[in-house]
């Protein structure tokens, strides 16, 4: 598989907050909240940082095993997908 | 995903209702606009403007411009390019009388996140019974224009006794128009609706047959247009926001703020409280306990909601 690139719907806003971020469907009307690592994850996927990328520098900002960083980012990837904010 | 308020420091969303004047006077218009409807005390041009510097100061995600027709306000066109030129999303809702070519094109170019047009007939017949004096061909045309011009178009649909069997008609229209959205929900019992409900208001059963038809359409035009049906009368709404409450305070046309339509309470002023003020108010506003007795008596006596337009100044000290 070649690097995979995520790129956030247009009309999609994000509002810092104490917690996190509140990423706001403008489209859909619809909200999601993350904490402060989800918030790094969808500032490197604006940054327009590949997938591998944002691993690779979460695994250096943060401890823990890669392969765990990895799923957890797929995760969120996921739940960002799932919530219908990412561009086909 | 619900959202706790009181963790926000602002709000996302601004619904901004911002002149009560409008050139028609629909049946069931929920603030009574027409003509000669502007609140008394209106913000003026010049104060109209800068609120719109206060909404792009502070970041406001989100801004829906009513009315009233808004395109009558004299900022109108000042308001809207503020809040694009600092890449806020805009939701302009009109019932389209003055959107000619020219108006369209104007409008395309803010990239406004949807431009709302109130339809609620198939034929020039139905459309006038709802909106007297309006013509449908205008409206129409101004959908037309505005798909032209690349801006996203939603239709909005207000069903009643004598229009409910033309939805289905409008909704294909739609599809065919290049309308990306067709939204409608339950009729709210508020404002002029009141005086007219009885040939306004639908029965549960109808609704359900009306639902079943949205169904049928949403399926149908996947992936095309969506075709949207609010889920709650205009109680149930209340709870839900009573127990869920926005972060999408109402500003009305003389800044006087309101939690929603629905519930009469005035929160704050925009003349007299700064943006923060207003967003503490307004968070404060539903925890109140006026607040609750009166979604509390709402729903035991739903002719309550005919009050709703008194605005009445809640107590926050």
């Amino acid at each position: 598989m070649g690097v995979v690139y995520l790129e956030l719907k247009r009309r999609i806003k994000l509002k810092d907050e104490k917690f996190g971020v509140v990423v706001f469907d403008t489209e859909t009307e619809k909200v999601f909240v993350t904490n402060q690592v989800g918030k790094e994850i969808i500032n490197k996927i604006k940054e327009g940082k590949s997938i591998d990328q944002i691993i690779e520098e979460l695994s250096n900002e943060y401890e823990g095993e890669k392969e765990q960083i990895r799923n957890d980012v797929y995760e969120f990837i996921d739940q960002l997908k799932k919530m219908d904010l990412l561009k086909e | 995903m619900q959202i706790d308020i009181q963790n926000l420091d602002s709000p996302l969303f601004i619904a901004w209702h911002i002149t009560n004047r409008c050139n028609l006077e629909c049946i069931h218009c929920l603030w009574k606009s027409s003509p000669t409807g502007a609140f008394p005390g209106e913000l003026t041009k010049e104060e109209a403007i800068n609120f719109a510097k206060v909404l792009v100061d502070h970041s406001v995600p989100y801004v829906a411009i009513s009315g009233g027709e808004p395109l009558l306000h004299p900022a109108f066109w000042e308001v809207a390019e503020i809040i694009r030129s600092h890449d806020v999303e805009l939701k302009i809702e009109t019932n389209g009388q003055l959107i000619s070519k020219s108006v369209a094109k104007r409008l395309a170019e803010l990239d406004l996140r949807s431009i709302q047009i109130s339809v609620d007939g198939y034929t020039p017949e139905t459309y006038t019974k709802m909106r007297p004096g309006a013509s449908f061909e205008k409206t129409i045309n101004a959908i037309k224009y505005l798909i032209e011009e690349g801006a996203n178009v939603e239709i909005v649909f207000v069903p009643a006794k004598f229009n409910i069997h033309e939805a289905e008609k409008l909704i294909d229209f739609a599809a065919e128009l290049g309308v990306k959205v067709f939204e409608t929900g339950k009729t709210m019992y508020l404002g002029r609706a009141v005086d007219y409900w009885d040939i306004i208001g639908l029965t549960d059963e109808e609704y359900e047959e009306y639902k079943k038809m949205l169904e049928r359409k949403a399926k149908q035009y996947e992936g095309k247009m969506r075709v949207l049906y609010y889920p709650f009368d205009i109680i149930e709404e209340m709870q839900v926001m009573y127990r869920h409450p926005p972060a999408s305070p109402l500003v009305l046309a003389h800044g006087k703020v309101k939690l929603i339509g629905s519930i009469p309470y005035v929160v704050a002023d925009i003349r007299k409280h700064s943006f923060e003020e207003m967003w503490e108010r307004y968070k404060k506003g539903w925890k109140h306990p006026k607040v609750a007795e009166w979604v509390e008596s709402v729903k035991s006596n739903p002719k309550l909601l005919a009050k709703a337009n008194d605005l009445v100044e809640l107590d926050l000290s």
